[in-house]
């Protein structure tokens, strides 16, 4: 579905993401792990196309993405940021309906009724009516997350792209959006990658795994051979204590006292 | 909305009509009813109201409407809620495209399109200079606002001394007259009005998606760079025909868009219409004050709307320092 080949970028001439070679298969769910400044967001970014690598390319279906149309690729990828930019008030109606800019047949007109009734489904499917009228900006962090992810979903992608979507969130929150969007991966068969922090969410919601360490692919594979002490280690630098439970491992970090606590 | 399209019809109709009746020369209602009669005589009467104060009514408000849309925009492409072509520099720029041609005695409607050049050469370079950041930082919004004003109005202050007698017309534009008003200037400003507000209005829903910052909005759909100098370009454009034809009026593409906002929301598709309406409702009643207040003298209009727009400016000013966009 995307195929990533020999993908470098950086700015000036600093290189960020060195020599990538990846790709996502239909309908999995992909988490990109790895430490702060590793380049998954750059990595993100560039597959988004909002970034242009210096050499190498994006392929969707085996078609360059530099070669779209903005408006054909977002009918194929809807992207969630750790954080809407968004500053103004709208209600959340008008904000999902957003999301079917790139579906729009004729700009003068606007959106037409077929688009609302998109909207209306997804506001339905999302579980966000009784938040219908609200003015987006006096929701919770949570609240808004879930709005964002019904704005990419009406442009009907094949392809969610995720940044960090949790990362502002708490536990409670967090599962409930990474599962709403594990239901997607699962029931529609929609592509997903997301960059993700936490380990055990990735363990638990991710089908296959990408780690990056300093600008390049450290490893690619699944829970099974990702979370494992000796290869964190190796890439955060922390000791960690991996536990299973149904069949999954979750990581334990251990803290090792520096001689400061009294532990 | 429905509400508020009738208060604004509302709104329209009483200051049109005070405005038609007020000014250097009384005009009661008797009048104004001679002029249907044909045994009165009448002719001074239909004079003043057909070829002084209308053209003058209907270019406040088409001035009004060109400024209230193109700061509505200019705030979006900005995403600054502060960015307004008076505040950050580009009518002054205006003024100085309107003046060179004036200096080389060019026909008037080359006042409106060399103000076009030297807006849209100004608006990318403040474009430019603010586009490190994702969102435009305010201080270096208003900085640069600042000394691209500064430095142009002393070009144009330099003209008027060697111009000499006909400074005037240079004082005007940059204080801002209506009293040069005609129906000819009427149906020049009504072009670029028209072309611009078909293309905000065209353009109302990604520009919405452009609130989101311009990652998002790529997502969208929206091809960023693009909508974004369509968008420069076009704001210059009725900028630049405003200014030309009657002077820096400041601070109306700033106030009308946020009371609007404050009532409305900020969804461009009831924005862009409903600011480009009130602007000029706005504008018409700032230059009914202009012509009443000093009676037979009248003021700048650019006084009258500085009156009104820099508390409200400071107010904004202090309200974003807080980190608030809007509400």
């Amino acid at each position: 579905m995307i195929r990533i080949e020999n993908l470098s970028f950086g700015y000036c001439k600093r290189n960020i993401l060195k020599n990538i070679n990846l790709s996502f298969k239909e309908g999995s769910f992909t988490g990109i792990l790895g430490p702060n400044g590793s380049g998954k967001s750059t990595l993100l970014k560039n597959i988004l196309g909002y970034l242009k690598p210096n050499s190498g390319s994006v392929f969707i279906n085996d078609e360059n993405i530099n070669h779209m149309k903005r408006k054909e690729y977002a009918k194929l990828v809807g992207f969630v940021p750790q954080k809407s930019g968004f500053s103004m008030a709208v209600s959340v109606e008008e904000f999902i309906l957003l999301g079917r800019i790139p579906h729009l047949k004729n700009k003068w007109n606007g959106f037409e009724k077929n688009d609302r009734e998109i909207t209306d489904e997804i506001i339905k499917q999302m579980n966000l009516e009784k938040f219908r009228e609200r003015n987006v900006l006096t929701l919770s962090g949570g609240e808004f997350q879930r709005v964002l992810v019904a704005r990419a979903l009406c442009q009907q992608p094949k392809i969610l792209l995720l940044d960090e979507p949790t990362s502002a969130l708490d536990l409670n929150y967090a599962v409930e959006l990474l599962g709403v969007v594990k239901e997607l991966s699962v029931y529609k068969g929609i592509t997903v990658v997301t960059v993700l922090h936490d380990l055990n969410l990735a363990s638990f919601f991710c089908s296959d795994l990408v780690l990056m360490k300093n600008g390049g692919v450290y490893m690619t594979g699944n829970q099974n051979n990702i979370i494992d002490s000796d290869v964190l280690k190796d890439v955060y630098g922390f000791d960690s204590k991996i536990i299973e439970d149904g069949g999954i491992p979750y990581i334990i970090p251990v803290c090792k006292s520096r001689g400061v606590l009294n532990v | 909305m429905k509400k508020i399209i009738f208060v604004g019809i509302l709104f329209f109709l009483v200051i049109f009509a005070v405005s038609v009746f007020s000014g250097g020369v009384k005009i009661n209602f008797d009048d104004f009813i001679g002029i249907f009669d044909k045994n009165t005589d009448s002719d001074l009467i239909k004079l003043i109201i057909f070829d002084v104060r209308l053209p003058r009514i209907i270019m406040a408000l088409l001035t009004g409407m060109m400024l209230a849309s193109s700061g509505t925009v200019m705030q979006t492409v900005f995403q600054n809620p502060l960015a307004d072509p008076y505040i950050i520099g580009i009518s002054a720029s205006a003024t100085f495209g309107a003046v060179i041609a004036f200096l080389f005695n060019l026909p008037d409607y080359m006042y409106g399109v060399l103000a076009f050049f030297s807006s849209v050469a100004v608006s990318f370079i403040i474009f430019n200079i603010s586009k490190s950041g994702k969102k435009t930082n305010t201080a270096t919004l208003l900085i640069v606002g600042i000394a691209v004003s500064s430095f142009l109005s002393a070009f144009t202050s330099f003209a008027m001394y060697l111009v000499g007698e006909d400074s005037f017309k240079i004082i005007m534009w940059t204080m801002g007259y209506l009293g040069g008003a005609s129906w000819r200037k009427v149906i020049l400003m009504i072009f670029p009005l028209a072309v611009s507000v078909f293309v905000f209005i065209m353009n109302r829903n990604e520009l919405d998606a452009l609130l989101s910052g311009e990652e998002e909005a790529h997502s969208l759909g929206v091809s960023v760079e693009k909508l974004k100098k369509t968008m420069l370009i076009t704001s210059s454009l009725t900028v630049a025909f405003s200014v030309a034809f009657t002077g820096m009026i400041g601070f109306v593409g700033l106030i009308i868009p946020h009371i609007i906002r404050m009532i409305m929301g900020s969804s461009n598709s009831k924005l862009i219409p409903l600011s480009t309406f009130f602007g000029g409702i706005f504008l018409m009643a700032a230059d009914t004050i202009s012509r009443t207040i000093l009676a037979p003298v009248e003021i700048p209009i650019g006084v009258v709307t500085s009156f009104f727009g820099a508390p409200f400016f400071l107010y904004l000013a202090l309200k974003a320092k807080r980190g608030h966009f809007d509400k």
